[in-house]
């Protein structure tokens, strides 16, 4: 019940509006705002006055101007930039070494049989131009050749470039030659260039022997690579002792059989609180270059990656090679760039929000941009060409190519290689991580085994392998790698905001404050005017429909209607006779207003009005009672005037009034 | 109709909330209360009646932006409502960012700045090391016993048969007995093979067990005979560490170092730098470091440091001819041929292993130094320190502290601390001596098992030592070409044996070349500036002072003595009541104020709350009462009273 009745009264409030007219809203604003300068313009003489309003006004806009500035700042997320440099107990980097050579020649003999006689006729066609000895060897199985012939370009005549099947004639053109490979699709062609003999028969074997290979299943490939226990030889992390059981096997397309030392996946990753090689790993490999393979890998040594525990080693960007007969000594650095996320730069930290389905998730490793460049090549290859490469791992349901299932494989996947859209999209959609982890190495090296150890050393070691007392180790397979960390192992650059929100706050108000003197209470205070003036507009659009429609009405009566001083008189005093009303509405608040609120008074009934002039006469206050006295006496004797304020009734709602007199 | 501050609100809520009878007897005190503030307000200074009061005065003077805004809006009993919250809202968030702005000044950030420094560059001291641990005439006798043991576990182990360089095996009395007292120390830390997990000595060529089960290493034990394995799991490591083991400890029971520096033959070198020929043949070793052999700083003494003011390597480097043959070697511990160089600061001691630089025998190595300043601020901003003088841990090093020199420092005294002797590889304390197995027998367990304890940080000597504020780093990187080239070998390798008068056996592995220069003419250099001063703070947070509330120091000031009044107030309040409960407590007094005049201000207000207005200084809205029917009624009532 009371609820409603303040209802009610709030309802009333908001219907009698704010009670003053725009004017007085304004000068009452800038006299009782806190911001300076509104009210010097309404205190000072008319020439300041104008004077006060342009600066008010050139003061308002700079804040503006400042404002506009310092959001700008805000919104442009700009990042400071701390960096440390020094040495702290930090986890060892992931350790990954592989052979430069895939699989051992001895185990893939059969399998490259084929293919090796052809290289090797093929290669004697070129050195040895129009001396045709097919005769001498059994005779070449040239489906492979046919898929993907090794051709002679001759570019002297630059239009005309002529063209050689190496097999198909002994004539070649002398003098300035390409060797290109053509690489056939299902109906056209392509030739890839390369202007030495060299890397044209070493591309073009590559790609035969991984076509070959990729129809071999993956654990027999895997046998066919090197095993652990054959390559590592010693293994000592500080003080402690490892062995090859300490190394996790995992498959790359190039390298073969890979072994990631401390890669984080089923322990806890080492951590290396001291400086120096003794306190570092200290590695002892073998690759045995008598047993590589002739055609495949011409460089010899062990390919070696250092990375974050947890990211899949991409050894073809980031690998260095081992020397043979060689210590290695790579002193590391830890470089690390800690970025803050959106909206301060566009990474991601941990690629969840990458639109690259990445398929090195399989190898459970973490995010990375390698790994999501990779990805979304294979998608797309798998895509256009319906088969994945070889060098990425595949998704679900998908073969890789080789030349029999899939013929036209070659010429999609160079096209596809080639293309720098393709190459765009990719790099549009792959975001980089934002905590990125470098290792900088600083990489010497030194003779090792000297030749005054290089006697006990071999000879130790090799009883350890194949316990034996031969020999079965020499220079040119034995490669030593220390991998320690530098005297200051860590450089970190870690990014904070530059401008917060908190910044941004104290700012506009330090502008606010410098220029105006105002504060977020005058932002306020300029909204509750601005809601004040609205109010009075819509109120006055109200009355003036009504007075509208109270126009209409009127014609009814041939008089005007008695005002409420002259009811009012006409109650108090009897001889007393309403005047013309034009008279008495002079100087007030508007015509439209007085007629209505008479016209009310008249359609209203007499007790209401009764009841009123009661609560006005018998609330007590003798002010209210000498202005009466006061306005009937001067009525009375200096003849009709208006005795109360017309706009008394501007909405002369009954409820209104007896709200306003329980006040 | 409105009330007016918050204060008269508030009281008349409390009164409201009181029972009747209550309402009475409290009336009954205040009006003792107002006799007694009468009587006060006579002697004492004028101070305000009421708690109402106070808020009016208050709000109505403050130079807070809002406070007005109660008051002067009092007649509006929704607008009071939201400039209340309104007010408390904004306090609230003011807060709030007075917070995170003390939270981030005292989180001392700072700003990087990087600076490319292009003056004078001094060139870095130079340290080079052949690699090589030198077979020194003081302990001759003893190695060639240790190589005659190591032969013998040789062949145990391995069935290999180690040849030794032929010696002239003189038995004196003397030689036998300090032979026998070695074989004896020797035997203490045997080398044995042993299986994964097990301490059982196993027969070798047992052919039940996998190789790879097996582990090499050898015993260490404490006085009281509580023994561990130190394993490897390759039998190079094992012998190199037990035989270097050893090693130290012979060399150890030399009780003076410097009776080992003797002027070897080994570095033969010519180098010419800042376009003076500087003859460096017979230079006299700077520093023995056992496992790398012979060490020479170049460039050093801070008297005549040389300047480098031109990058590249024709114009100014160190050049050396290294010669890196093996000829009087220790085959178990120089496996490595070649010689390590290391760039560092003058007086900084060289770490050989955390920063060499290993060089390879007949290349030509050139290596690009480029060089980093890194000045950090110290103080609050960040943990590091200016000279180590405020790290708890003694100094052992002569040179400049660093990190390092720190944390083998603390380790060294650990070491004393624990094994009473120090590890013969860092420098010796002041009344300690370096571990050797004849007089401390079980220095090795000791020293193992600290190791451990010192790699978890249970010594805490990663805690204690803290960065060095200004640090300088050279990052170096090489290319490598053969050296001395195919068709002027001849002629390097007869000047250079002309020159230092010895022959060169062995060509391509007996000579190394390293040049050393300046990759850039400038530095780099990475300062730090506080990036939150305290002027920052107070200009932040006069600035959101300024925001929320338009004001400044003084109102907080105006804050402060509001509350210091409302405390006063509370204190004269509460004592009054507290007297008039003693003088009045049995009868209840006569009510004799009604000419009263502090009585008859308070009471309506407790009664009709709405009753008072305040004597604002504010100017009131023109016409704005006059406007409304009942202004009349507020009018007359302003006239009253």
């Amino acid at each position: 019940m009371n609820l409603k009745k303040y209802l009610v009264r709030a309802l009333h409030r908001l219907q009698k509006g704010p009670g003053y007219t725009y004017k007085e809203l304004l000068v009452w604003y800038c006299d009782n705002t806190n911001t300076h300068g509104p009210k010097r313009i309404i205190k000072e003489g008319p020439k300041k006055k104008l004077i006060w309003f342009f600066l008010t006004l050139l003061f308002a806009s700079l804040v503006f101007w400042q404002w506009g500035i310092l959001i700008n700042t805000y919104l442009s997320y700009n990042v400071t930039s701390s960096l440390s440099i020094g040495f702290k107990t930090m986890k060892f980097p992931a350790v990954t070494v592989c052979n430069a050579n895939p699989f051992k020649y001895s185990e893939v003999k059969p399998l490259l049989k084929e293919l090796d006689r052809l290289i090797e006729a093929a290669l004697e066609r070129i050195l040895q131009p129009g001396n045709s000895s097919d005769s001498v060897y059994p005779p070449l199985d040239l489906e492979l050749w046919n898929q993907m012939p090794l051709v002679l370009i001759d570019e002297h005549d630059k239009d005309n470039p002529i063209i050689l099947d190496i097999f198909e004639t002994n004539q070649t053109a002398m003098g300035n030659e390409t060797m290109g490979n053509l690489t056939t699709g299902s109906d056209n062609c392509t030739y890839r260039n390369f202007s030495s003999a060299a890397q044209a028969v070493t591309e073009w074997y590559i790609l035969q022997a991984t076509s070959i290979l990729s129809k071999v299943p993956l654990h027999d490939r895997i046998r066919m690579g090197y095993q652990a226990e054959d390559m590592i030889l010693a293994c000592l992390y500080g003080a402690e002792p490892c062995n090859y059981k300490n190394f996790t096997q995992i498959y790359h397309p190039d390298h073969g059989n890979c072994y990631i030392f401390n890669w984080g996946m089923d322990e806890e990753a080492l951590n290396s609180s001291n400086p120096g090689a003794e306190f570092g790993l200290k590695l002892i490999l073998d690759i045995s270059q008598q047993d590589y393979i002739p055609y495949l890998s011409s460089a010899a040594g062990a390919r070696l990656m250092l990375h974050q525990q947890k990211s899949f080693p991409f050894l073809k960007d980031q690998g260095i090679y081992a020397m043979a007969g060689t210590e290695t000594s790579i002193g590391v650095l830890v470089d690390e760039l800690e970025r803050m996320g959106y909206p301060y730069s566009d990474c991601t930290v941990n690629g969840s929000d990458v639109p690259v389905r990445n398929l090195y998730s399989q190898y459970n490793t973490s995010y990375s941009i390698q790994a999501c460049l990779r990805s979304c090549f294979q998608n797309h290859m798998v895509e256009s060409c319906g088969c994945g490469h070889y060098m990425f791992p595949l998704p679900e349901g998908v073969n890789y190519c080789n030349n029999e299932d899939y013929p036209g494989w070659a010429y999609c996947y160079s096209s596809l290689r080639s293309s720098i859209k393709q190459r765009q999209i990719c790099i549009d959609s792959c975001k980089e991580t934002c905590n990125d982890t470098q290792y900088k190495m600083t990489i010497s090296m030194a003779d090792w085994p000297s030749e005054a150890s290089e006697d006990w050393i071999f000879h130790i070691l090799s009883y350890e392998r194949d316990m034996s007392t031969n020999v079965t180790l020499d220079r040119t397979g034995i490669i030593k790698l220390n991998i320690y960390f530098q005297e200051y192992n860590y450089r970190t650059i870690s990014e904070s905001a530059a401008t917060t929100i908190v910044w941004l706050l104290s700012s506009l108000g330090g502008q606010f404050g410098f220029w105006m003197g105002g504060s977020v209470l005058c932002l306020i205070e300029f909204g509750e005017i601005i809601i004040d003036s609205l109010w009075i507009t819509i109120i006055n659009l109200i009355s003036w429909c009504k007075g509208l429609k109270q126009r209409r009405a009127r014609a009814r009566y041939p008089d005007a209607p008695p005002t409420v001083s002259e009811l009012v008189e006409a109650h108090t005093n009897l001889g007393f006779h309403p005047l013309s009303p034009g008279a008495g509405r002079e100087g007030t608040g508007g015509a439209d207003s007085g007629c209505k609120a008479v016209a009310w008074w008249v359609t209203e009934p007499w007790k209401s009005l009764k009841g009123t002039l009661k609560s006005l006469i018998l609330s007590p206050s003798p002010a209210l009672l000498a202005q009466l006295c006061h306005t009937m006496e001067q009525s009375l004797g200096m003849g009709p005037k208006l005795l109360l304020t017309s706009e008394a009734a501007e909405f002369p709602f009954p409820s209104h009034y007896n709200g306003n007199s329980k006040n | 109709g409105g009330t007016g501050g918050r204060g008269g609100e508030s009281g008349s809520v409390k009164a409201g909330k009181m029972p009747e009878g209550k309402k009475m007897r409290q009336c009954k005190q205040e009006e003792e209360q107002q006799q007694q503030k009468e009587e006060e307000r006579e002697g004492l200074i004028e101070f305000y009646s009421s708690y109402q009061e106070l808020f009016q005065f208050f709000c109505s003077n403050t130079t807070i932006h809002g406070a007005i805004r109660l008051v002067c809006s009092k007649k509006n009993k929704m607008k009071t409502a939201f400039w209340s919250v309104l007010f408390f809202l904004t306090f609230g968030l003011m807060y709030w960012q007075f917070g995170i702005l003390y939270r981030e000044y005292f989180s001392y950030p700072v700003n990087l700045n990087l600076n490319l420094n292009s003056d004078r560059l001094t060139f870095p001291a130079v340290t080079l090391c052949t690699l090589n641990p030198y077979r020194y005439s003081a302990i001759r006798k003893q190695l060639d016993k240790l190589d005659q043991i190591t032969q013998q576990t040789l062949l145990d182990l391995y069935d290999y048969n180690m040849s030794l360089p032929q010696r002239d095996w003189s038995t004196s009395s003397s030689q036998r007995r300090s032979s026998r007292s070695l074989l004896h120390h020797v035997q203490r830390h045997p080398l044995r093979r042993q299986k994964r997990d097990n301490l059982v000595n196993l027969p070798e060529n047992s052919p039940s067990v996998d190789k790879n089960d097996w582990k090499i290493g050898f015993v260490l034990c404490s006085e009281n005979n509580d023994c561990f394995h130190q394993a490897y799991s390759s039998g190079v490591d094992a012998v190199r560490e037990w035989y270097s083991f050893h090693y130290i400890n012979i060399l150890a029971q030399v009780p003076d170092a410097k009776a080992l520096d003797e002027p070897s033959p080994r570095f033969h070198s010519s180098s010419h730098c800042l376009n003076v020929s500087v003859p460096l043949s017979g230079t006299i070793p700077t520093s023995t470091i056992p496992l790398y052999g012979n060490c020479y700083t170049f460039n050093d003494n801070s008297s005549s440091v040389w300047t480098s003011s031109l990058p590249g390597i024709n114009n100014v480097g160190l050049s050396l001819v290294v010669r890196t043959e093996q000829n009087d070697f220790i085959p178990l511990l120089s496996t490595v041929t070649g010689a390590r160089v290391m760039v560092h600061d003058q007086n900084e001691p060289a770490f050989m292993d955390d920063g060499g630089f290993n060089v390879r025998p007949g290349i030509e190595t050139s290596i690009s130094m480029r060089k980093e300043m890194t000045v950090r601020l110290g103080g609050s901003y960040s943990d590091c320190t200016e000279d180590g003088s405020d790290v708890p841990v003694q100094n052992l090093y002569s040179s400049r502290y660093t990190e390092q020199v720190c944390i083998r420092s603390c380790f060294q005294l650990n070491m004393v601390e624990r094994c009473g002797c120090a590890y013969y590889f860092y420098p010796l304390p002041d009344g300690a001596e370096y571990c050797d197995y004849t007089k401390h027998k079980a220095w090795g367990y000791c020293y193992y098992k600290l190791l451990a304890e010192f790699k978890a940080d249970v010594l805490g000597c990663f805690h204690k030592c803290r960065k060095p504020c200004k640090m300088t780093e050279y990052q170096l990187s090489a290319g490598y070409s053969r050296w001395p080239s195919a068709v002027s070998e001849d002629w390097v390798f007869y000047m250079l044996s002309q020159q230092n008068k010895y022959n060169i056996t062995s060509k391509r592995n007996g000579v190394a070349k390293v040049n050393i220069f300046f990759e850039e003419w400038n530095y780099k250099t990475n300062g730090e500036s506080p990036a939150f001063t305290v002027v920052t703070l107070l200009s932040q947070l006069g600035n959101q002072w300024s925001l929320w509330f338009g004001s400044s120091v003084l109102s907080v000031m105006e804050l402060a003595e509001l509350v210091l009044d409302f405390i006063a107030i509370t204190i004269i309040l509460a004592f009054r009541r507290f007297r008039t409960r003693q003088k009045h407590s049995p009868p209840g007094p006569p009510l004799n104020s009604q000419d009263n005049t502090a009585f008859q201000d308070e009471t309506p207000a407790l009664s009709a709350p709405h009753r008072f207005t305040v004597e604002a200084v504010v100017t009131t809205l023109p016409s704005y009462n006059s406007l409304e029917p009942r202004g009349l009624n507020r009018d007359g009532e302003v006239g009253h009273e």
